[in-house]
């Protein structure tokens, strides 16, 4: 017989800084967690309790009753990276590296009828950064106020309705990158500029995987500017500003890795169009997921998009999806 | 060895990399590589993490065992503060110790914890305040050792550097090809293709992320697998596996490729369906493909990158007579030019072949 043991988890959010002190978030809450509630999980850094008070790292902390046989590295895997999508799919696009690069712990709590038989154990998961970004800080640290994380707290909700966890195609491999370019190893160090180019051109790749199939070899930068715009789903007029604009992006996306950008980066707007290649990513990612499973047949984006040239019905119904499209 | 009065020295440990020698070799000007002793090492990396590491380690009296670093060093001059010397000198340093990590990488396939992920050290030993560390995401991986990474160690070894730079060491050589094309200006496509070369050994990075980076140095390099035009260039659509043998056929000799047909040919099947399936999968058999193409993968793009290097050389310099020759306009991209070339060769090797292999006795490796 396997008895019920209740868990709580406390997931550090690198990056993740909060504007007040505790909030309630996907069936747990987020924390500053004290340095003494931290000591007691921990078996390291005693003593930094000055640089941890610095660095006020932010966990997730959440209760889960299961049993006793249950692989809790399982769960927490799907749990944490679900969290964390949701933190990636934000406006701001934040370079917010996984939970599961820093620490985690579960602390298992038995039942009062075994609590003299059983300890207070605690699982540590330590991962890659093991205890630098808890005991020392994040290079990069987000605000997150109580609407910030009521809107995580949406976008969680949204990826587990559309069961995207189980997703094997151009979106998941999506996800991947903008998952992808938040670990350190994609940005940390080197040259600022070429590492920002690096991250758009890696963004740009994800968008054309979502708005292009691989058989489109003419009239690419077209091609992707009407798609991407078509997916803002906005007015005629505006649809055409927007179109332009992708179609620069784009373009700035081929001169740049072909090697012919000088007269570019002189653009004052050069910075803001580097950004612009993830928050597109993001968009699109939420507008593909979004439209995935409200038509008949799930199709890619990219094969809508390229039905929809050849019939009009279909292009109408997927504008009423887009239009109906939560803003998260 | 250990730091010299009135320097400014910039550490760059190499985690995981392995030293056949307790000499120094010099690397560039300089810039040496060594291990330092025991002493110096406490001095330069005594930290928390330093104490977690020796008490998780075999104990020793002297701490942890030092890696093997790349040390940058320059005469402190008139500073007489360490802030001061680095806000004035440290940028350069900086660069100059990342184009000695690339030089590294693109000498000789294997594995070394990224400097910057884990701690590099500013260190003048004749100043009162003599120390500045920079600790990156990864510092204390160096508490539990790098053997998650599962990558075989880079092995370096005292003869790939030199001992006077007069008779340069091959990895002196490939430096050298670094320098030459920063001295001719840069380029945005050569920057992202060693960029996304030098990603592609991201510690914390699945192999298909890996194997992503490779595939966006290879675009950069040679454009699209099915491109038919580089910016106004066109190019043949086909022609990708002719240009990549071309390309393989012409590189210096060191590389442990095989057969410069059989790779193309390789690329174009194997690694195009991979390059695919990363596009529009995030399965497992992605992941394990993925893995087992990463190698042989990077070795090609690691071989194609000093070759386009080497062309960028001319290319930067020379671009009008190149273009003249190539019958393509000056300010086609270097792209384009690179991918004509491979065309042009292909037919006939002639007298273009100094643009992607250097001359006799100035091989790069």
């Amino acid at each position: 017989m396997t008895a019920s043991i209740r868990r709580t988890l406390y997931a550090h959010l690198p990056g993740v800084r909060l504007d007040n002190a505790d909030a309630p978030l996907a069936g747990g809450r987020i924390t500053r967690l004290p340095f003494d509630d931290w000591a007691r999980l921990e078996s390291e850094f005693e003593f930094a309790q000055r640089e941890y008070d610095n660095s006020q790292p932010t966990f997730w902390v959440w209760d889960r009753l299961t049993d006793d046989a249950e692989d809790s590295d399982r769960w927490v895997v799907k749990e944490l990276t679900e969290l964390h999508t949701a933190f990636l799919l934000d406006h701001r696009v934040p370079l917010l590296p996984s939970p599961l690069l820093s620490s985690c712990y579960i602390q298992h709590i038995p039942p009062p009828e075994y609590a003299d038989t059983i300890n207070f154990a605690v699982k540590r998961l330590i991962g890659p950064a093991e205890r630098e970004l808890v005991v020392y800080g994040d290079p990069l640290t987000y605000s997150y106020s109580a609407e910030h994380l009521a809107a995580v707290a949406r976008r969680l909700q949204f990826l587990r309705d559309n069961k995207t966890w189980e997703f094997n195609d151009e979106i998941s491999a999506a996800i991947r990158v903008l998952e992808e370019t938040t670990r350190p190893d994609s940005w940390y160090g080197g040259d600022l500029v070429v590492t920002q180019v690096h991250g758009f051109v890696r963004c740009m790749a994800a968008c054309e995987w979502l708005l292009l199939p691989d058989e489109v070899k003419t009239d690419i930068t077209q091609t992707f500017g009407r798609r991407a715009a078509t997916v803002i789903n906005t007015s005629p007029e505006r649809k055409q500003q927007y179109e332009q604009y992708f179609i620069e992006l784009y373009r700035l996306r081929s001169h740049l890795i072909h090697g012919n950008a000088s007269k570019i980066r002189s653009d004052p707007q050069f910075e803001e169009k580097l950004a612009s290649g993830r928050v597109l990513l993001r968009y699109l990612i939420m507008s593909a997921i979004y439209v995935r499973n409200r038509l008949p047949a799930p199709s890619p984006l990219w094969q809508l998009l390229h039905d929809c040239t050849r019939d009009h019905n279909l292009e109408n119904r997927l504008r009423t999806i887009l239009a109906d499209r939560p803003n998260l | 060895m250990s730091a010299t009065p009135g320097t400014l020295n910039l550490y760059f440990p190499l985690w995981c990399a392995k030293f056949d020698s307790d000499e120094v070799g010099i690397l560039a000007p300089g810039v040496a590589c060594y291990v330092p002793n025991a002493d110096e090492w406490r001095t330069v990396q005594k930290t928390d993490v330093w104490m977690a590491q020796w008490r998780s380690g075999t104990p020793s009296a002297q701490g942890p065992p030092p890696p093997c670093c790349i040390v940058v060093v320059i005469d402190l001059d008139r500073f007489d503060s360490i802030h001061a010397a680095i806000n004035a000198m440290g940028p350069l340093m900086l660069a100059s110790a990342r184009d000695a990590v690339t030089a590294l990488r693109l000498f000789r396939a294997g594995w070394f914890l990224d400097p910057e992920q884990a701690m590099y050290t500013f260190y003048a030993p004749s100043l009162p305040i003599n120390l500045l560390r920079s600790p990156g995401p990864y510092r204390q991986t160096l508490i539990s050792g790098t053997d998650a990474a599962n990558r075989e160690a880079y092995k370096l070894a005292i003869s790939d550097l030199s001992q006077d730079l007069a008779a340069p060491g091959p990895i002196t050589r490939t430096w050298q090809l670094l320098a030459d094309y920063r001295q001719a200006g840069q380029s945005d496509s050569v920057d992202i293709a060693i960029e996304s070369f030098n990603r592609s050994y991201g510690y914390q990075l699945h192999a298909s992320s890996r194997a992503s980076n490779l595939f966006t140095a290879l675009d950069a390099m040679l454009g699209g697998m099915s491109a038919r035009r580089v910016g106004k260039v066109k190019i043949n659509f086909r022609g990708f596996a002719r240009r990549v043998e071309t390309a393989l056929r012409f590189v210096e000799s060191g590389s442990v490729l095989a057969d410069a047909h059989l790779e193309a040919l390789w690329l174009n099947a194997q690694g195009r369906q991979l390059r695919n399936s990363l596009a529009h999968s995030n399965g497992q058999s992605t992941e394990a493909n993925a893995a087992a193409a990463f190698d042989r993968l990077q070795e090609v793009v690691r071989c194609v990158l000093r070759q386009y290097l080497h062309f960028a050389v001319h290319w930067l310099t020379n671009r009008e007579e190149i273009a003249q020759q190539l019958k393509i306009s000056s300010d086609s991209q270097i792209t384009a030019a690179y991918v004509k070339i491979l065309e042009v060769i292909q037919r006939s090797a002639g007298e273009l072949l100094y643009l992607v292999q250097p001359a006799n006795g100035q091989k790069y490796s």
